[in-house]
């Protein structure tokens, strides 16, 4: 297969130039992005180039292989690509991608990917219609998981909106009080009563009540695991981590056949909520979508009272993030910081009817439900990405009649 | 062109100047080395001030009958007396010798026999072997540039300023074990600028080289008061670092009672009878190893016996005890101390606020030192809070949040602006109700004034960061109605690219085969 294909080099294909060196202290506040050897790192605010363009890790990350649509400023500990007449850009993202520049690291004390190695590598590529075709296929897979990841932000903002609306600032309450409409239907509007309560929280409205934080949830706190427990046997489950929390389950992961108390048996869909770590990184909620697990230690597994109150506790969760971060920042010691279940005691939160607690579940419940779908629709098209990346590169797997293919796709 | 005024010493040139010394170091420890450059600074400034005196008394010998070998002159003047074979200008010839490394010690050890203040104060193994004697030449010869061709006595001030920013730089090169001897300028800085050290006795019972003291000299000096209006009081435990000490305040002609030698403050109290105005220190960071074991009763322990596992409450006790009834205590502690309750620290810490110890509490950002990257805090405890000085302050207490400040200065290391340090001081003394200072007001994310009955319902636990509160970020203040309205706008976009995509995809399956 690929007999057709062009025997070329990386190096004559899409030669890599060096980034330029721009310290963080030169750094204006502009919105266009800079980008390191692991990713975006900031913004400044001039391009050093046009995009779109590709960025590879050269020092500390290597090889990693980013793509942008936008102009873009890619600094000295990397390499970038630019657009060229003959090839397409995006095509040449996704084969740079199956080079595995990872494992191509030169230098011994600091990673570094060596650009005559890189050059020198031996690729077959195809005619520009058929790269515009493997581009356009993986491309609409990116695409959508980006596309999910802007759409999961819109629908966890909406959520919390409401969240805010109904249990922090009472707005509804506070509209009837002042004879205003609540803007909301009668059947929902008629759960929310017409005046407040004093309590320790300050205002609440009247009949509601009010528990700490501890009590409003059943806390357990993950196994404490040891080496001794790690395997790598097949039907071995992961042991889930912030790490695992935060990006899924990689090669880092540890797996354990140990089977401690049933309670640190997670599965999708498990609530979670990280006490120790970085608080501006490593303190939040989570919603396990990883299959079924076993759950670490600095990391709680809330099960809610009751199950109408789950979208309740998740946002009201979500929402005290800051509060609880801060808490861990003020006990830092090691760059980590933690909360406790003592400090948990202390804070006060609003405890709403049933009844209300009901129809928060059914109006968000949707919004979490897609939410949630999204994130196992991304998990999917990434891991069908991945299996066609390397046949497509290849050769092995052609796009049939390429040329009229892109005619169609109007590319 | 405006002179740029950064924390302190600087003169311009100290760069290349440590940069030249430290290239002599070879293989050598800093931690080692700084004594073998330091002593040699410390040297040649004795010898500068001497020659300076020296000149003088000579232009004056016609008209004055004076004598430039006379010392009562210099004991009169505060000047150490330098012998004839240990003044720079000798040393300086000699520098190439072989032998430089013994003339060296000589002159250390004639300068100590004939002024008993800097009796064991000064190194004197620069003939030890493992000191290559052409490096240590070298190094003779950069130090003996220094504040050449200025003024005499401006060049005693050179000497002193390099002093000082090589024990910064030694503190940097030593990393963890630096902070010892060190603390960090703009701490120290913000402590002075504080507290304001104008009259009376400063006492810092973990001096270091002795940095607090330097700075409180600067304070007074730019208010325009004299040198003897602070009487300097310190001690120290580890002996080279007292040593250091005492040549740092030599050298800048600082009269200090550091004890006759080192000592640990909590077993071996040198100025057991003293009560301070002012107290300045940076005690060493949860130290358990301090012998709490052989000092479980104390009249010191007023407020509750500290733990052994744990320094920190003894150290702050040994600074209430040592304070004068009008006095004013500011120091460095780890954050723990704000909200620890292990053993009887807890205690302890409700006691002190329930005898309204404790005036303001401020958190820093991390990276301010150079021992570790942990986040700190200041205390700053008094007696009275109602002295007549400033206005009465019983039962409240200010709470600074200052993590946001400061600015990276490398890439571990962060470093307060003078404009920093001057708004956390003068928050302090705005709530303290001095003059000139403007009204204070309670800032939301930064400053808040908190009643004991506040700090009760915390638990007694004093982290600024309960008492402020987070500035407000989640809100971004556009009305729900709105909001909702654009996020559904945004929503519905993409549910129709959703499906625009999906279309997208289901087709290129179905090209390659893989149709539903």
């Amino acid at each position: 297969m690929g007999s057709e294909w062009r025997k070329t080099t990386v190096g004559e294909f899409c030669p890599l130039a060096y980034g330029k060196s721009l310290p963080k202290k030169k750094r204006g506040s502009g919105s266009y992005r800079v980008y390191g050897s692991n990713g975006s790192v900031g913004f400044h605010n001039k391009p050093l180039i046009e995009g779109p363009g590709i960025v590879i890790g050269r020092k500390g990350t290597v090889g990693t292989v980013h793509y942008t649509t936008q102009p873009f400023w890619p600094i000295d500990t990397t390499f970038y690509v630019i657009r060229a007449e003959y090839r397409d850009l995006r095509y040449t993202y996704y084969l740079l991608k199956s080079l595995g520049l990872c494992s191509m690291n030169a230098d011994s004390a600091v990673p570094g990917l060596n650009r005559n190695d890189v050059h020198a590598r031996k690729i077959f590529v195809p005619e520009l219609g058929e790269q515009q075709a493997i581009a356009h296929i993986l491309g609409s897979l990116d695409d959508r998981i980006e596309l999910n990841r802007r759409m999961n932000n819109t629908l966890e903002t909406m959520a919390r909106t409401i969240f805010k609306s109904w249990f922090v600032d009472f707005d509804p309450v506070r509209a009837k009080v002042e004879g205003r409409p609540t803007g909301l239907s009668d059947e929902i509007a008629s759960l929310f009563p017409d005046s407040f309560d004093d309590s320790e929280l300050g205002e609440i409205p009247k009949g509601w009540k009010t528990r700490s934080l501890y009590d409003s949830a059943r806390f357990v706190n993950g196994a404490a695991y040891r080496s001794s427990h790690f395997t790598n046997e097949n039907d071995a489950l992961p042991i889930i981590k912030i790490a695992e929390l935060k990006n899924g389950i990689s090669g880092q992961t540890k797996f354990t056949k140990t089977e401690l108390d049933d309670k640190y048996r997670i599965s999708n869909g498990s609530l979670l909520l990280s006490w120790s770590g970085n608080p501006d990184t490593s303190i939040d909620t989570f919603i396990w979508c990883g299959g079924p697990a076993w759950l670490n230690q600095h990391i709680f597994r809330v099960l809610p009272h009751k199950k109408i109150e789950k979208h309740f506790i998740f946002y009201l969760l979500k929402s005290i993030r800051s509060l609880l971060a801060e808490i861990a920042r003020n006990k830092q010691t090691t760059g980590l910081g933690h909360f406790t279940g003592r400090d948990m005691k202390q804070i006060l939160v609003v405890q709403p009817p049933e009844d209300i607690l009901a129809m928060f579940n059914n109006s968000v419940g949707s919004i979490f439900d897609r939410w949630y779908e999204n994130l196992f629709e991304s998990k999917s098209l990434a891991s069908l990405r991945d299996t066609l990346l390397p046949k497509l590169i290849s050769g092995e797997l052609r796009v049939p009649d390429a040329d009229n293919f892109v005619e169609e796709a109007k590319l | 062109m405006a002179e740029k005024k950064t924390n302190g010493a600087n003169l311009g040139f100290e760069n290349q100047l440590w940069a030249a010394a430290d290239k002599l170091r070879g293989h050598m420890d800093a931690s080692e080395y700084k004594h073998v450059v330091l002593g040699l600074i410390f040297l040649k400034y004795i010898s500068d001030a001497f020659q300076s005196k020296y000149a003088e008394l000579e232009a004056m010998k016609e008209t004055e009958y004076t004598d430039p070998e006379d010392r009562d002159e210099y004991a009169a003047a505060n000047i150490f007396w330098v012998p004839q074979e240990a003044r720079w200008k000798r040393l300086q010839n000699s520098a190439k010798q072989p032998t430089i490394g013994k003339i060296v010690d000589d002159a250390m050890v004639a300068i100590e026999k004939e002024n008993p203040t800097l009796k064991g104060v000064l190194p004197k193994d620069y003939s030890r072997p493992s000191l290559d004697k052409y490096r240590l030449g070298e190094l003779i010869d950069i130090i003996g540039k220094i504040g050449l061709g200025d003024d005499e006595s401006r060049s005693k001030d050179v000497l002193g300023r390099v002093y000082e920013y090589f024990l910064g730089r030694f503190a940097a090169a030593e990393g963890k074990g630096g902070g010892e001897f060190y603390t960090p300028q703009c701490v120290v800085k913000l402590l002075v600028g504080m507290i304001e050290p104008y009259k009376g006795r400063v006492y810092d019972p973990c001096c270091g080289s002795g940095g607090m003291f330097v700075q409180s000299e600067r304070f007074v000096e730019e208010r325009g008061g004299r040198l003897g209006d602070i009487a300097i009081y310190g001690q120290e435990s580890n002996p080279t670092t007292w040593r250091m000490a005492m040549m740092n305040l030599a050298i800048r002609g600082l009269d200090a009672n550091l004890g006759p030698h080192h000592g640990d403050s909590f077993h071996n109290d040198l100025h057991k009878d003293l009560r301070a105005d002012f107290i300045l220190a940076n005690p060493p960071f949860n130290m358990s190893d301090w012998g709490g074991e052989r000092l479980r009763e104390d009249s010191r322990w007023e407020y509750g016996i500290p733990p052994v596992s744990n320094a920190n409450y003894a150290w702050i006790q040994h600074f209430i005890h040592h304070l004068s009834p009008n006095g004013i205590a500011g120091f460095v502690m780890a954050n723990g101390s704000m909200s620890t309750n292990t053993n009887t620290e807890g205690e302890i810490r409700k006691n002190m606020i329930e005898a309204d110890l404790v005036d303001c509490m401020i958190s820093l950002p991390g990276q301010l030192f150079y021992t570790t990257q942990i986040p700190v805090c200041l205390w700053f405890l008094t007696r009275s809070k109602r002295n007549g000085r400033f206005r009465d302050r019983s039962g409240s207490t200010l709470f600074i949040d200052a993590r946001n400040l400061g600015s990276l200065i490398d890439r571990t290391h962060k470093d307060f602006s003078d404009e920093e340090i001057d708004k956390v001081a003068r928050t302090y003394h705005a709530w303290r109700g001095e003059e000139d200072t403007g009204e204070y007001e309670d800032l939301p994310g930064f400053c808040k004034s908190a009643s004991i009955e506040e700090i009760r319902e915390q638990g007694y636990v004093l982290t600024p960061g309960r008492y402020v509160g987070a500035a407000e970020v989640e809100d971004d203040g556009v009305p729900f109605e709105e909001k909702m309205a654009q996020l559904s706008a945004t929503l519905y976009d993409q549910f129709a690219e959703a499906n625009r995509l999906e279309a997208v995809i289901r087709r290129n399956l179905e090209v390659l085969g893989y149709g539903e």
